[in-house]
């Protein structure tokens, strides 16, 4: 198949594509502000790796590398929406961390992703790096060109954010 | 993971990684047409270079403005030069013969018209004979006497003494000649007046008196101040 890509061949192509389109897919999404953005993303990212597929040498996982490639053309597309931020309401209220509990069974991932991508996109790019993509605010910060400071706020504020929406419910309780 | 999260932001991370999505047609069908797009901007990218000095003229042909062309143009350009500069000119061997309209000069000089040069500087013999005399006046008289007629030694030789400079200067010659006036020799300067030292004396200026330190308000302002008593 990476043969068949390499030489050209459209069938080849269009399965290299099915195939790896849903694992990867959720990178950019979880970083855009929806499936339109996150396609383009992707298909930007599919672009890079059609012309760089000879690159690769069998020494890590072909997903990881993918993943990498992905991973690389969102932060891209992300510094150059930097401009477009809009500003972020301030929650004053204190980020109080549940007593117990992961994310209410009601939501399914697709929920989820729904609710992370209403988020404010400054504060959604540092969730996901932070939660998702395990970085820290060190890394965040020369990611996004940002402070640490700045990433922890907003670390904060989605928490405070996401919480409330994923869990009305116990948000108003707590 | 080393970073420190709730257990529900654990679980949310999970799921959120943990999911595949369904394929989406479109997206690939944009991923065509992105991909056709790019190589189509290669290809034209590649040519260009090719294109940028193509010239496309009012009926679809194109002249290409390549280095010979150019090259070519600048010989045509060259030879038709060549070919007409010289027909407009004059030929090298050809003399051009000015006459000169004699109405005027028979009245004062009725020779053929020759220039005679300036004297710029006297001979040796010159100055011999003008009695070491000052080369500039020289100079300056011999234009007038002798415009027409001496040649310049000849000319020297009549200037040496003060009434033969005073007879050149005789207005006997007609209008059309050149005429300078009597020119006095330059004379050495015989006294020098030193300037004399002169000492200035300044009028004394009187020192301004200063203020009374106590001023009589009564004195200043009387009506306003006996108004207010």
């Amino acid at each position: 198949m990476r043969q068949g890509c390499l030489d050209g061949d459209r069938r080849a192509r269009e399965f290299f594509y099915r195939r790896y389109y849903g694992k990867l897919v959720g990178i950019p999404l979880r970083y855009t502000n929806g499936r339109e953005d996150a396609n383009q993303v992707l298909n930007q990212a599919f672009l890079r790796i059609f012309s760089s597929l000879d690159s690769y040498r069998e020494e890590g996982s072909f997903e990881g590398w993918l993943s990498t490639i992905v991973f690389r053309t969102t932060m891209s597309w992300l510094r150059g929406q930097k401009q477009k931020y809009v500003t972020v309401p301030i929650d004053e209220s204190p980020y109080e961390p549940p007593v117990s509990g992961g994310v209410d069974e009601q939501y399914d991932t697709d929920e989820i992703y729904r609710h992370i991508q209403r988020l404010p996109a400054p504060l959604r790019s540092v969730f996901c790096l932070y939660v998702v993509d395990d970085f820290s605010h060190n890394e965040i910060a020369k990611i996004l060109g940002i402070t640490v400071v700045n990433s922890r706020w907003r670390l904060g504020q989605a928490r405070l954010k996401l919480r409330a929406s994923l869990r009305p419910d116990q948000q108003k309780t707590a | 993971m080393k970073n420190e999260l709730d257990l529900w932001e654990v679980g949310l991370a999970e799921q959120m990684k943990g999911k595949e999505f369904s394929f989406d047609p479109q997206a690939y069908a944009d991923f065509e047409n992105l991909l056709q797009a790019e190589s189509f901007g290669q290809k034209k990218g590649e040519q260009a270079p090719r294109d940028v000095d193509r010239m496309q003229t009012a009926g679809g042909t194109s002249i290409g403005f390549t280095l010979p062309v150019i090259f070519v143009f600048l010989g045509l350009a060259c030879f038709a030069g060549w070919w007409f500069w010289p027909q407009s000119e004059a030929s090298p061997g050809s003399v051009q013969t000015i006459t000169v309209p004699q109405t005027e000069l028979p009245a004062s000089a009725p020779g053929p018209s020759t220039f005679i040069a300036p004297a710029a500087a006297p001979t040796s013999s010159a100055i011999t004979e003008t009695n070491a005399s000052s080369p500039l006046r020289d100079a300056a008289i011999d234009l007038p006497s002798t415009a027409n007629t001496a040649p310049v030694d000849e000319a020297v030789q009549l200037l040496d003494t003060q009434e033969n400079i005073n007879e050149a200067a005789t207005p006997a010659l007609p209008r059309s000649t050149y005429q300078v006036t009597y020119l006095p020799a330059l004379r050495p300067i015989t006294s020098v007046r030193a300037l004399e030292a002169k000492s200035i004396s300044l009028p004394e200026v009187q020192k301004p008196t200063p203020p009374s330190p106590k001023r009589d308000r009564k004195a200043l302002f009387p009506d306003i101040i006996n108004k207010q008593q």
